[in-house]
């Protein structure tokens, strides 16, 4: 895997968690569905990120695709919970591939701090959906 | 004697090897690690508001410590001997160390950025764990 693959596979990754959040809004209420607004910014922003990456690279930029397939049935806040923490959880995995192929600081700096959030974010939806401890040892492992 | 001193020229030429530099890079983080896993586990029944925090604090950074540890022995194993010495002081407070795992955690990102494969993905990731040990376990 190259540099440029890596970016490939996290903006995917980054577009997949636009999908996904964008379906949960309709799952939650409260603070819960003003985290999910917040955190469909925030993945914007990042996927927008690397495609900028990208675009200066002379690559073409990572487009969402037509539909997406989540790998559990979202029914309720709790079912919602998992969804988005498998989304940050494909999301962490893309960043740490990242880190692992990035052949400039510039793009190592762009995977940590998306590692970063997304395992912050993580920790959140496994407290909403009661998952013990909060954190994990080795985000994107 | 002219042979003896052939010999001692080419050591002191070679210097430390990459492999040893990148396990020197590592003893920081790997010192840091212990550090904190023994304060962790020392404050833990001092406070108990966060005694269940804590302990995963302990854990994960002794698990940080473990994967430090191997890749340190794996690069040059004599620098590992280096990671539990001197003998951690003890931290003063739940926050006290909250803010040494963000230095922590700060730390990590920049050796990320300045070393390359395996060894930036372990330090990326030890990263973003202790920022979520800080944020969220002792927020």
């Amino acid at each position: 895997m190259s540099q440029n693959s890596a970016l490939n596979a996290a903006a995917d990754a980054e577009n997949t968690a636009v999908f996904t959040y964008g379906l949960l809004t309709a799952f939650t209420t409260g603070e819960v569905r003003r985290t999910v607004a917040q955190d469909i910014v925030d993945h914007r922003v990042r996927r927008d990120e690397l495609n900028e990456i990208l675009l200066a690279d002379g690559q073409p930029e990572r487009t969402p695709a037509a539909g997406y397939r989540l790998p559990i049935e979202v029914t309720d806040q709790g079912t919602a919970a998992q969804a988005a923490m498998a989304a940050e959880v494909d999301c962490e995995k893309a960043y740490r591939a990242l880190l692992e192929q990035a052949t400039d600081g510039a793009v190592r700096r762009t995977g940590v701090d998306g590692l970063t959030a997304c395992a912050l974010r993580s920790s959140y939806w496994r407290g909403i959906a009661g998952v013990s401890p909060r954190t994990v040892a080795f985000p994107g492992q | 004697m002219a042979v003896a001193a052939g010999w001692s020229l080419t050591a002191c030429d070679s210097g430390p090897s990459q492999r040893q530099l990148d396990a020197q890079a590592l003893l920081p983080h790997a010192q840091a690690a212990f550090r904190q896993q023994t304060a962790a586990a020392q404050l833990a029944p001092r406070n108990t508001a966060y005694t269940e925090a804590l302990g995963t604090v302990a854990d994960q950074r002794g698990q940080h410590l473990t994967a430090l540890r191997d890749e340190i022995n794996r690069l040059h194993s004599s620098i590992a001997a280096q990671i539990e010495t001197p003998a951690p002081t003890p931290t003063a407070s739940v926050q006290a160390l909250a803010g040494e795992l963000e230095q922590s955690a700060k730390a990590a990102a920049t050796s990320c950025l300045e070393t390359s494969g395996f060894t930036a993905g372990l330090l990326g990731s030890i990263s973003a764990s202790c920022q979520t040990l800080a944020k969220v376990q002792l927020a």
